[in-house]
């Protein structure tokens, strides 16, 4: 029995129709009709199976499947072909405080999700305590949930989720909110509950390192197909390389409808060659050409910098040196340099994401450019001693001894 | 496992969601769950005004308040029911999109809520029945399976418009004309024997009617219900049920891509 596999993904494929829903009357009218295709496959022929315990992470750039097989998984929409066995009781967590309503007050908030999230009467009664224990907001628990921070809902959200006692949870993406000190308290919690006779997980995320540090098996989608399975370090790596492209000069595809576009992003060094291996304590320099189709003001060029598992190390933007950039830009070609400050990064391979557009408003263009790699110069850090000083960053820490001449008392 | 077991395993969440309902909708108001009743009774005072000071129509044996409140009463159910339920898979675009369980619950939880509200109001007519002098009879116990009709008929219909609801939006405004259309149609205001006979068979279709003459007969009357009438509604019930449930079934596969 407990070598059954708990999920067996059978060739599954999801079409999506980009317009379904859109049309009316009018539409019917058969010269209205768009030409143009709108079919869409979200996933493509998957096949997988997860074991008893096992805990499954699913990677990918965006668009490429994740939350479509989540949803298929939980029965929350069906597949368009292709067949799918879940043995168990399935838990789905896709948000964070699934179900919550604004009106009621914590307590009752509680007793409601955790039954949408299919817990019964007894387990939520028995549960009660811990889980407010847990969220650590117990003298606001009568208090309807419209007034919380969101802080707060986080956390009830969280508690709640961390009691769910499935025997297959299906987790999306939930952990990008909250602290980060109460993400590693869930996860510890969620992690705790694995192996063979515990539950079984499948983890979507962008964070490559909670990807790692929890799950034991990895699949990586890309344009809804299965292209890798394997352990999630590798699948992890894999990912890195396919989607941030190494290579010196990256060009990107036109988008001739879009207000404006990054056209070409160049990685140089001090000299201004093109170069992607940098030694430690360089100064790479970016140098991002880009396009407007039309006046815009208000727009920048952000750089956001990730580690070697793509944790976020730092965003800059062209208008924080020059706040005069935020005035209106003519239509036009542009080219912006910035000298990246990795001088104290340590070895190890670095991605860049460009985006074009007005923050929070219009988002023109997004591209995950490239990556670059900083190797052992010699300096501090380097292979010494027999081993390389391990982190993010190489600093040198000042210390001061001092021999006592008396010993412990 | 087929839906009707899904439901009842998860009987809890059957509660919760119909607390949530009550609940949400009486937060936030002066007068809470008192509009359970202001509703029907200011249209009893507004068609009373209009029958007998108006318009005369008259009514064998009962003053014309009761009759209209004791027809408003149960049609209140089934009118609220059917606009709340065929908007109910929109309303919860949030969960629907976010968790599974057998999307019915909505429309289950929906009824459930608006019986509460049918209980109150059922409240101010033993007050009528007092200030009227009517006394119940033992036929009284026959509004116990007309109002699980009545509560079926808004499930069978709803499970067709709540679905169609997801796939365009226009449905829940062609329902509100035609529950408004329905009202008159069905002996609520007016008593049946009003209805010239060469139409009368259009009332006989509707299953609303059998349901309403049966309730009158049950609560005002004091009669055994016309069980052939009552044999109408009960057939289009249990046909809109099975048709329903499978048509659901189909469309449901959707809705989280569509709603």
């Amino acid at each position: 029995m407990n070598d059954q596999p708990t999920i067996v993904v059978d060739n599954i494929s999801k079409r999506y129709h980009k317009r379904a829903g859109t049309g009316t009357l009018l539409s019917m009218i058969p010269g209205l009709r768009p030409r143009t295709s709108d079919e869409f496959w979200a996933l493509k022929d998957l096949s997988f199976e997860v074991a008893r315990g096992e805990c499954l992470g699913i990677i990918g750039a965006n668009g490429a499947g994740k939350s479509t097989l989540l949803k298929i998984l939980s029965r929350i929409t069906g597949q368009t072909s292709g067949r799918i066995s879940v043995n168990g009781r399935v838990g789905t967590l896709l948000e964070v405080g699934t179900g919550f309503h604004q009106e009621l007050t914590g307590r009752e908030n509680v007793f409601l999700s955790g039954a949408i999230l299919g817990m019964g009467r007894r387990e939520i009664n028995a549960k009660f305590d811990e889980i407010v224990d847990f969220s650590g907001i117990a003298e606001f628990i009568d208090t309807p949930v419209k007034r919380y921070s969101s802080g707060m809902r986080v956390r009830l959200g969280f508690a709640i989720a961390a009691h769910l006692d499935p025997e297959i949870l299906l987790i999306d993406e939930v952990l990008a909110v909250g602290d980060a000190a109460f993400q590693k308290k869930c996860l510890g919690k969620m992690g705790d509950v694995t192996g063979p006779e515990g539950r079984t997980i499948l983890f979507v995320s962008h964070n490559l390192g909670a990807i790692k540090g929890l799950c034991t098996r990895c699949i990586l989608l890309e344009k809804g197909r299965l292209i890798l399975d394997a352990s999630a370090g590798e699948a992890v790596t894999a990912y890195l390389k396919r989607s941030f492209q190494r290579s010196a000069v990256v060009t990107f595809p036109d988008k001739p409808h879009a207000r404006g576009q990054i056209v070409t992003v160049r990685m140089l060094d001090d000299a201004g060659h093109e170069k992607i291996d940098f030694p430690c304590g360089a100064t790479p320099v970016l140098e991002v050409s880009y396009l407007l189709r039309e006046p815009v003001s208000g727009c920048q060029v952000t750089c956001i910098v990730t580690g070697p598992f793509n944790e976020l190390l730092f965003a800059t933007a062209d208008t924080d040196t020059h706040s005069a950039l935020k005035e209106t830009r003519q239509p036009g070609a542009y080219t912006a340099r910035v000298a990246l400050p990795m001088s104290e990064f340590n070895v190890g391979t670095y991605h860049v994401a460009l985006g074009l557009g007005i923050p929070r408003i219009d988002k023109f263009d997004r591209q995950e450019a490239l990556a670059f790699d900083l190797h052992d110069a010699g300096g501090f850090g380097a292979l010494k001693d027999g081993y390389r000083r391990r982190g993010l960053l190489l600093k040198e820490a000042h210390w001061e001894t001092t021999a006592c001449r008396e010993g412990p008392e | 496992m087929s839906v009707l077991s899904e439901i009842l395993s998860r009987r809890y969440l059957l509660f919760q969601l119909s607390a949530r309902e009550i609940k949400s909708r009486y937060k936030q108001s002066y007068l809470g769950i008192a509009w359970a009743v202001i509703q029907p009774l200011a249209l009893m005072t507004i068609f009373s005004i209009i029958f007998t000071k108006v318009i005369r129509i008259e009514i064998k044996d009962y003053p014309y308040p009761i009759f209209v409140y004791s027809g408003l009463l149960l049609w209140g159910l089934f009118s609220r029911s059917l606009t709340l339920l065929t908007d109910s898979m929109v309303s919860n675009a949030n969960l629907i999109r976010r968790v599974y369980f057998p999307r019915q619950m909505f429309l289950l939880s929906g009824i459930a809520a608006r019986l509460v509200d049918f209980a109150i109001a059922f409240l101010i007519y033993f007050v009528l029945m007092i200030v009227y002098r009517v006394r119940p009879t033992s036929h009284f116990m026959w509004s116990v399976p007309i109002v699980g009709i009545v509560c079926c008929l808004a499930l069978g219909v709803s499970l067709f418009t709540s679905a169609l609801q997801v796939f365009r939006r226009d449905v829940s405004a062609v329902m509100r004309l035609v529950v408004q259309v329905w009202f008159y149609a069905t002996p609520i205001i007016y008593p049946l024997d009003r209805v010239p006979a060469r139409w009368r068979w259009v009332s006989y279709l509707n299953p609303m009617t059998g349901a309403v003459e049966g309730f009158k007969d049950a609560v005002l009357r004091g009669r055994t219900p016309d069980l052939g009438l009552l044999g109408i509604s009960v057939a289009t019930t249990a046909a809109l049920l099975v048709l329903g449930s499978a048509f659901f079934a189909r469309a449901e596969r959707q809705f989280a891509d569509l709603i």
